[in-house]
């Protein structure tokens, strides 16, 4: 069932163009992350929503109400900020039963809802604190919290853990995860970490520069970028991409500038095209001598434990590789790598054509 | 080689330390006798047998009990009371409505703040002066409305004993609520404006969140502004002289035209000096817990 419908949104300020045109479905109970460089236009989206700004043309709906030019106070959504955006002078269980007194609801029954809030926040011995008196996280606990209480149709999050340090970030994203989890209210929710968006989304709306780029579950956006955009934003570290062209027999992808040839499989493509491949960095094994696509030469090792990321260089290509396994080479060592997968775009359109797995088509 | 350069004699870095404590001297100097001492001189005086010119017999606490049994400086306290508060809550009202209807984003916002502060440019005495022929009911207002038809209109305050201390009233608080103004702008802009947002989508209407969300916020740009507002009102002298002179009688008698007649016209030189020391208590009482919690605030 659809819930919230976003329907051709533009914005323009002046004369920029900040929204060209979104169109988003979104059904009950999803979690929508909206994902996107800064200066995408993510925020002015969700601030449209919430009625915080107006669209210069588009739609609105809510459960099938057309709620465009509904005042924000009526529409029924709660927001998080990135700042928290506490009344800095009401103690937190103040700020809690604000917006509850205002919508004049029940107070004893505003007073039994603070309370199992603040339970399940871990909030309980905070209630008579300011909120300058609390830690970063706890203060975006509490903002969540009285997002809560609003009971809402609809959950906004505008980066909300963008000023949170790492740790804290892991904890307050499962948090969100698990309330999201019980209660099942749509959400909304604008980030610029992809980690974030790929951990909490049932689907995540890629945008760029005012246009939705792709939409589409977490694995499947990784799996299946639609364009080169995608594949670079997603995945850390960047996708690996190459210039090349299919060689005259048709058969094989040449890299452009160099000897690295790869074999065109799954897809036939005419001789002469011209190709970006992209491959991520786990799609490309340290194999020996023979087996090996082409050798690189590397240029610098991070070793994080589990994980050891590895950037090289092929005759002038960045190469990029992750790997679980510990390589044992410095600057300079020359490593034999196999590609077992990629994806094709064409170099005009920047649309992915075909993906290559090398695994089931040796 | 370094001891060398030590015991060179170096002009130029010598010029540069001294510098600033010569260029601040004659001002500190100057700050030293005409303030610190003239405050001293004062307070000597006040103990003192001193009529028309200084007389430097000691008397003790005398010249305050008579100032406390004269019935001229309760009539200048009762007026300083009722200008004092009218003039503080007046401007502050003011002040912070102006304040909130320049903050809606208004159009010729770069006109309209400099105008609203202009009076605060102008002298007391200017204020009083041009104020006096406004309230004049010879030809100020009520000769205009008389002049346009509304023969009936009466408009003469500042004849009239009862009224002219609300005269004082009305002309301080043009003069200083749109200063008043700029410092509640001030505080207004320095407020998150996703409070209001917040707020905004939990249901609140503007009246609202300005009530309870804004208006409280503000509470430490108020306590400024009252402090302010006080010790203008009690060392309130030349409005006074500009637009009543203290009339009429002595219905706009307030210390500070008190402590002047009884020191220079009337010849009771000590009285005087005992209600300029109280009037110097007075501020000194809003200004030091003031300073106080302003030392603590930025030591934390």
């Amino acid at each position: 069932m659809i819930d919230l419908e976003i329907k051709n949104i533009k914005k323009n300020f002046e004369k920029t163009n900040i929204l060209k045109g979104i169109n988003l479905e979104i059904n009950k109970g999803e979690f929508i992350v909206i994902l996107g460089p800064s200066g995408c236009g993510k925020s002015t989206l969700l601030r449209i929503v919430a009625g915080l700004e107006t669209a210069s043309s588009g739609h609105v709906f809510l459960t099938g109400k057309d709620i465009t030019v509904l005042p924000a106070r009526e529409r029924n959504m709660a927001m998080v900020f990135q700042s928290y955006a506490l009344y800095p002078h009401l103690k937190v269980y103040d700020n809690f039963s604000y917006g509850p007194n205002i919508r004049h609801e029940d107070k004893k029954q505003t007073d039994k809802k603070i309370k199992e809030t603040a339970a399940v926040l871990n909030l309980e011995d905070q209630l008579m604190k300011y909120p300058k008196q609390l830690s970063g996280g706890q203060r975006q606990r509490v903002a969540l919290g009285r997002a809560m209480l609003r009971n809402p149709s609809c959950f906004l999050f505008d980066e909300p853990l963008s000023n949170l340090d790492a740790n804290l970030r892991l904890i307050m994203r499962r948090k969100i995860f698990s309330i999201h989890q019980d209660l099942k209210i749509t959400t909304l929710y604008v980030t610029h970490d992809q980690l974030e968006a790929m951990t909490l989304a049932n689907r995540i709306v890629l945008m760029n520069n005012g246009y939705v780029e792709q939409i589409g579950a977490p694995l499947d956006i990784y799996d299946k970028p639609k364009n080169i955009f995608t594949a670079k934003f997603l995945g850390s570290p960047n996708i690996t991409l190459l210039d090349g062209i299919i060689d005259a027999s048709g058969k094989n992808i040449k890299v452009i500038n160099s000897k690295i040839v790869f074999p065109l499989s799954g897809v036939s493509l005419e001789a002469g095209q011209e190709l970006v491949l992209g491959i991520r960095p786990e799609d490309i094994l340290v194999s020996n001598k023979n087996e090996a696509n082409f050798p690189a030469q590397v240029e610098f090792i991070e070793a994080t434990g589990g994980l050891s990321i590895i950037y090289a260089s092929a005759e002038g290509c960045d190469i990029r590789i992750s790997t679980t396994k510990r390589i044992s080479a410095t600057l300079g060592d020359t490593l034999y790598l196999k590609v077992q997968g990629m994806h094709l775009f064409d170099k005009k359109t920047s649309q992915r054509i075909s993906t290559i797995n090398y695994q089931q088509n040796p | 080689m370094a001891s060398r350069y030590k015991t060179r004699f170096n002009w130029h870095t010598w010029l540069e330390t001294l510098l600033p404590k010569f260029v601040l001297l004659p001002s500190f100097l100057l700050a030293i006798v005409a303030i610190y001492g003239f405050i001293s001189w004062t307070a000597v005086l006040s103990f003192s047998k001193s009529t028309i010119l200084p007389n430097y017999e000691w008397v003790g606490w005398h010249q305050y009990q008579k100032l406390w049994a004269n019935p001229n400086w309760y009539i200048a306290l009762k007026n300083l009371f009722i200008f004092g508060s009218l003039y503080i809550s007046l401007s502050c009202a003011i002040g912070l409505a102006l304040a909130i209807l320049i903050d809606q984003k208004i159009r010729l916002e770069w006109l309209l703040r400099p105008l609203m502060l202009y009076p605060m440019a102008l002298s007391f005495i200017v204020t009083g002066t041009v104020w006096k022929w406004i309230l004049n009911p010879g030809f100020g207002i009520e000769k205009s409305m008389h002049r346009i038809g509304f023969e009936s209109f009466t408009f003469d305050w500042i004849i009239n004993s009862d009224k002219a201390i609300y005269t004082l009233v009305i002309v301080a608080v043009w003069q200083t609520s749109g200063f008043v103004m700029a410092m509640f702008l001030a505080g207004l802009r320095g407020i998150d404006s996703n409070l209001t947002k917040a707020a905004y989508l939990e249901g609140a209407n503007l009246f609202q969140i300005y009530w309870k969300v804004i208006i409280p916020q503000l509470r430490y740009t108020l306590v400024s502004v009252v402090i302010i507002l006080g010790h203008l009102a009690i060392k309130s002298y030349d409005l006074v002289i500009a637009l009543t002179g203290g009339g009429p009688g002595k219905s706009t008698e307030v210390p500070g035209t008190f402590m002047y007649s009884y020191t220079f016209t009337r010849s009771r030189m000590a009285i005087g000096s005992a209600s300029a020391i109280i009037m110097l208590l007075m501020i000194a009482a809003i200004i030091i817990p003031y300073l106080y919690s302003e030392m603590r605030s930025r030591e934390e």
